[in-house]
């Protein structure tokens, strides 16, 4: 007999079989009859070591085919009489709370500078950082903070050593930065900053800011502008109105603070804003020929802008958080609170 | 900085509100922090009419009276000789504010019959020294309406904060010269009427060195009668928030208000010689300055002394030896230029800051101190009388003029945006600034108060600032440029999402911590900083576990009993002596440091509670590690004793130590007061990023079936199931594609300090389906090598076959 038939005629045996299993048993039998090692496809098997080489591949296939058919039929088979009466007989408490995994939360500062390096990212920024403990230079000569001058007085600085301290802002980012590569330069730099000060609900001797520097030539106010609008909107929402007003910082000329119109009171005034109606969200300006040369650009060729983001600041306006210290305390029952779908 | 909008008046004409101006002088860089006036002052003082007015019953001075401020009759006990029915008067209401003494109306008793407020004065009212009787308004004033208004009371001022390059507008022409060039309004200078030709010296001034100060001018006055302010003099010091003294001492300060020009008056008769030298002070001289505080001096700062004493701390505060009294009838006026480094430093050193230091740090105009004296003069003959008797001004070093050139074409450069020279122009010149423009460059001479203004980009500011930012406009487009990969940045972030990702919550903690926390930890070279303000947490953390102890004892504390927590920060270590500490000498690592403690299953209708054990956090980081791809570089180690009962194991990376997990020990438990377990491990992030998988590619897998086998043996207790694996592993049997450990367990049948432990060979080829054969030569030969190497016996096989799709 030809062995193809055969295995078709076993085929629609197999199948006619599975039909008529009405129990556990028919069920068992079926197994035994078809999948046991000595059943009839295990048998099949063993009798294909007789046949021609030629015709192996094509019976061992078919085989094999029959052999998953059957146990998919039995396995199904199986499952219907063992679980059915289950379901009938004890009843299933669909209302009981479902197995969970363990849910990680990110911290608000952590996820803040996340979501506003992102939105430099997709602006072609690029990130950088830098140590926490800097030399004088980088943190105020390099900057334009000539010693004895009532601008270092903005910043009170811990010292740790002569000469050392630990950074007051994340601009002297940007000066290694400058130093270790060439224009165009377009990075944002996120990190922890330290100021000597007595710690209250409105101000930490520890905050973080992301730090934005972009040099090149032909750069210009109204580039930064356009690039900080465009942030602005991203961040707050495309209806936000701003303003730039004239600032003073060592390391930029001319400087700038931006703010947005209070988005607690929409600019009507309230104690959030001061009643003004005005958030100050950044400070900014183009940055100060003093420290191109500082780095050995030609101020003549380059021009640039740098920027300056809170992060507490901002985080602690959007999430109404009204005291820094909760952010350093971590009460996890208010970290747990901040989920980022 | 405190500036009255009626006393901006006096040099330029502003007609617009309070709040036009306000918004004028924060657009161009003088940010009106707050707008005060004192009409919070005024509230519930409104005008109102007399409607009767009786002699009181209980006296014969007293009167009560029915007024009507608009709301409806109330009797008011006055004791004003000239009240009378029908008078519109102003009328405090209970529960309003005197301004002039800050006391509150209160409902009283006065002999027998109640009062419902008061009627004012004008001195009660803060107008003038007037106080013989009640203000009586004119017939016509509106009933009812606020005070403030009818009197035209609106002494607004605006706090403003000047930043430290703006010495120049300290003053309010300094701030009124501003809004003249925003305005283009003109700037009206006070012209004084003293005279200063044709004086003698008005004592000898010897100054020693001219870097202490370029210049001092003074002028003797005699004469004088010290007495309270008059009214307008009282009001404007009080406006700007100081407090009225005498009528010298206020004309002092006014002036210092006008011109930003600091000044201070001595008592002469109490000045020996009378002269003047102005010297630095010596190491650890002393002196007792006006607030009456004695203070070592630091070396070097200004010293004003006279024939054989200092007298005063120059360009920050008088001394009490030397200060006007009542009986004063003979000054001498100072206006000087002191060096503003000098009075920074000294200021910073005494923690004393004054008016007159916080002007000359910033720099004051070294030209105008004879013009400020002229008119201090002017007020003083005015309301203290005297006459002056001699005029001195010893000048060491000479103003220079300053010319700075600016090209139009760099102002477009820098801004992004055409200014029309006519404009640059009038803006120049409205700030004061000489203009010679040569081939279209603008040659500005600095005006010597504008000591902030030196380069070209200076110029170009003040061209922003007062063509308002606004005027810059905002691009439609941006260029981008093709960014460089941050690698640093983007691997810790991924560290994050994968401790995240593992259950973990996200901490952030100070840097700074507490002296007996850092010193806990066996590390070497803790960092202290110098000059901590909070003198508790001095210490730069040498590694995160401070911290991470710190909120798991918090939260515990708070009733949290199950804490999953990680952190990623910065740790510090000095690997020199403090003295020869530098920047090289300090390791700045990024540190990750989990933590875990409490319970891995909570009881429920699944499962019972089950606490975390060292197990829970081996896996975990074992996840973590696989999150990132580096779970076949990493290998966990311990040194010392085999199956020892510490918790214990050390973490690396290709041969360089990563950092280690551990259960902590009771004593750093009891350091933070914790009393459960909690397991802990600390890891290099800089080193391990070091090792991050950059390159991913793709490899086939297998079309034959998987086979596998379980087997279990009977080993030595001492046996550990990783030199099991580790030893089969490195068999390197091509065909084993994995060993996994299944179970370990212990029973008596094994006999005592045995037991068992079950491991699964999967087996695959990549050419052909395994024969029973291959299997077994496999199974063989692992069994063969555990048995021998371990005192190892086999106790059962088990197999099972699973389809492949060949
Ligand atoms: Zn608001």
């Amino acid at each position: 007999m030809d062995i193809i038939d055969a295995l078709q005629t076993l085929s629609e045996e197999i199948k006619n079989t599975a039909k008529q299993i009405s129990s556990l048993k028919d069920a068992e039998e079926f197994r035994v009859r078809f999948l046991a090692r000595k059943g009839i496809i295990a048998e099949l098997f063993e009798a294909m070591k007789e046949l021609d080489a030629s015709e192996k591949p094509q019976v061992g296939k078919r085989l094999n085919e029959l052999r998953e058919t059957a146990r998919k039929l039995y396995m199904e088979a199986r499952e219907r009489f063992e679980k059915g009466p289950a379901i009938t007989s004890v009843p299933i408490d669909r209302t009981l709370p479902g197995r969970t995994l363990p849910v990680g939360h990110q911290h608000i500062i952590t996820r803040t500078i996340d979501e506003i390096t992102a939105i430099f990212i997709s602006m072609g920024f690029s990130i950088a950082c830098g140590p926490e403990i800097e030399t004088d230079w980088y943190n105020f000569e390099a900057l334009n903070f000539p010693p004895d001058h009532p601008a270092r007085d903005m910043q009170d600085t811990f010292f740790i050593g002569n000469d050392l301290m630990l950074r007051t802002h994340t601009t002297p980012v940007q000066i290694r930065a400058m130093e270790n590569g060439k224009p165009p330069i377009r990075i944002v730099m996120p990190g922890r900053v330290f100021r000597n000060e007595v710690i209250s609900a409105r101000s930490h001797i520890q905050f973080h800011q992301v730090d934005g520097l972009y040099v090149d030539e032909h750069v210009t106010f109204a580039d930064l502008k356009g690039t900080l609008v465009a942030f602005a909107k991203r961040y707050y929402g495309t209806a936000l109105r701003y303003r730039f007003r004239p600032s003073f910082f060592p390391f930029t000329e001319p400087s700038a603070e931006m703010d947005i119109t209070c988005y607690l009171c929409g600019g009507k005034g309230c104690r959030v804003c001061k009643n003004t109606g005005w958030l100050e969200i950044l400070g900014c300006g183009m940055v100060d020929p003093n420290v191109f040369r500082a780095v050995n650009y030609d101020p003549d060729r380059y021009t640039g802008y740098a920027f300056g983001i809170g992060i507490e600041r901002t985080a602690m306006l959007r999430y109404g958080i009204d005291d820094i210290r909760i952010l350093f305390e971590n009460d996890l029952r208010i970290n747990r609170q901040f989920i980022w779908p | 900085m405190n500036i009255s909008l009626p006393w901006l008046n006096d040099y330029i004409d502003l007609s617009e509100s309070p709040q036009e101006i306000a918004s004028i002088l924060t657009s161009i860089g003088l940010e009106v922090e707050e707008i005060e006036n004192t009409r919070a002052a005024f509230e519930g003082i409104v005008v109102a009419r007399v409607l009767s007015c009786k002699p009181h019953p209980n006296s014969n001075r007293l009167h009560v009276c029915t007024v009507d401020g608009g709301a409806g009759p109330e009797t008011v006990v006055c004791g004003a000789p000239n009240v009378r029915e029908g008078q519109m008067v102003v009328f405090a209401r209970v529960g309003s504010t005197v301004p002039r003494t800050g006391m509150r109306v209160e409902r009283k008793e006065i002999r027998g019959v109640l009062s419902n407020g008061m009627i004012c004065s004008s001195y009660e009212l803060g107008i003038d020294e007037d106080h013989s009787g009640i203000l009586v308004l004119e017939e016509n004033a509106p009933l009812g309406s606020p005070a403030h208004e009818v009197l035209s009371r609106h002494d607004v001022r605006f706090v403003i904060g000047i930043t430290p390059n703006r010495g120049d507008a300290l003053s309010h022409i300094g701030v009124a010269r501003d809004l003249s060039a925003v305005l283009r309004r003109p700037l009206r200078y006070p012209v004084p009427r003293f005279c200063i030709e044709g004086f003698g010296e008005a004592l000898p001034i010897h100054i020693e060195d001219a870097m202490l100060c370029s210049r001092y001018s003074a002028a003797r006055i005699r004469g004088v009668k010290i007495r309270p302010s008059p009214a307008w003099l009282r009001n404007a010091v009080e406006n700007v928030g100081l407090r009225s003294i005498n009528n010298i001492v206020d004309t002092t300060n006014f002036v210092m208000f006008e011109i930003g020009q600091p000044m201070h008056a001595f008592d002469l008769h109490k000045l020996e010689g009378p002269r003047i030298l102005v010297r630095a002070a010596g190491e650890g001289e002393r002196f007792t300055t006006l607030d009456g505080v004695e203070r070592t001096l630091p070396q070097g700062a200004v010293l004003i002394c006279d024939g054989e004493k200092p007298v005063a701390l120059g360009g920050i505060m008088g001394g009490m030896n030397s200060e006007i009294s009542n009986d004063t009838t003979e000054v001498l006026l100072e206006s000087a230029s002191f060096n503003p480094t000098i009075t920074r430093r000294t200021s910073r050193r005494l923690l004393l800051a004054s008016e007159s230091s916080f002007r000359f740090e910033r720099g004051t105009d070294p030209s105008r101190t004879v013009w400020a004296l002229q008119r201090a003069i002017d007020i003083i003959t005015d309301t203290a009388g005297g006459e002056v008797c001699g005029i001195s001004d010893i000048i060491t070093m000479p103003v220079c003029q300053r010319t700075v050139a600016l090209d139009p074409q760099n102002c477009e450069r820098i801004l992004g945006y055409h200014v029309e020279p006519e404009s640059i122009r009038e803006i120049l010149e409205f700030l004061e600034f000489h203009l010679d423009i040569v081939n279209g460059v603008f040659h500005c001479t600095v005006p010597p108060f504008r000591n902030d203004i030196e380069r070209e980009i200076d110029l170009i500011e003040e061209i922003a600032r007062i063509s308002g930012y606004d005027n810059i406009p905002v691009p439609e487009r941006m260029t981008l440029h093709a960014a460089p990969p941050y690698n640093d940045e983007a691997f810790r972030s991924a560290c994050r999402r994968a401790a995240i990702t593992c259950g973990f919550d996200e901490i952030l903690s100070p840097t700074l911590i507490e002296r007996k926390y850092a010193h806990a930890s066996p590390v070497e070279g803790v960092i202290e900083v110098l000059n901590p303000v909070n003198t508790e947490r001095p210490c730069l953390r040498p590694s995160l576990m401070p911290s991470m102890m710190e909120t798991v004892s918090r939260n515990l504390r708070c009733g949290i009993r199950t804490l999953r927590i990680f952190e990623i920060g910065t740790i510090f270590i000095d690997t020199a002596p403090s003295e020869k500490r530098s920047f090289d000498s300090i390791r700045q690592k990024t540190a990750i440091a989990f933590a875990l403690t409490g319970y891995a299953e909570e009881r429920s209708w699944y499962s019972r509670e089950r606490p975390f054990d060292f197990f829970d956090l081996k896996g975990l980081l074992t996840t973590f590690f696989t999150h990132l791809h580096l779970e076949n570089k990493i290998r966990f180690n311990y040194d010392g004793q085999k199956s020892s009962s510490e918790l214990a194991l050390s973490l690396e990376i290709d041969g360089n130590s990563l950092g280690e997990l551990k259960e902590l020990s009771q004593y750093v438990r009891k350091l933070y007061d914790i009393d459960q377990p909690v397991y802990y491990a600390e890891f290099d992030l800089d080193l391990i990023e070091r090792y991050q998988e950059t390159s991913l590619k793709f490899v086939p897998v297998s079309r034959y079936p998987m086979v596998r086998r379980d087997l279990s043996f009977i080993v030595p207790e001492n046996v550990e199931t990783g030199d099991i694996i580790e030893m089969v592993k490195s068999l390197g049997i091509k065909i084993l594609r994995d060993i996994a450990l299944l179970d370990v367990f212990r029973h008596e049948d094994f006999g005592v300090g045995n037991k068992s432990i079950a491991i699964t060979l999967s087996m695959q080829s990549d050419t052909s389906t395994l024969t029973d054969h291959e299997i077994n030569m496999v199974v063989m030969t692992v069994v063969e090598r555990i048995e021998k190497t371990f005192s190892a016996s086999l106790r059962s096989t088990e197999s099972t076959r699973l389809p492949g799709k060949g």
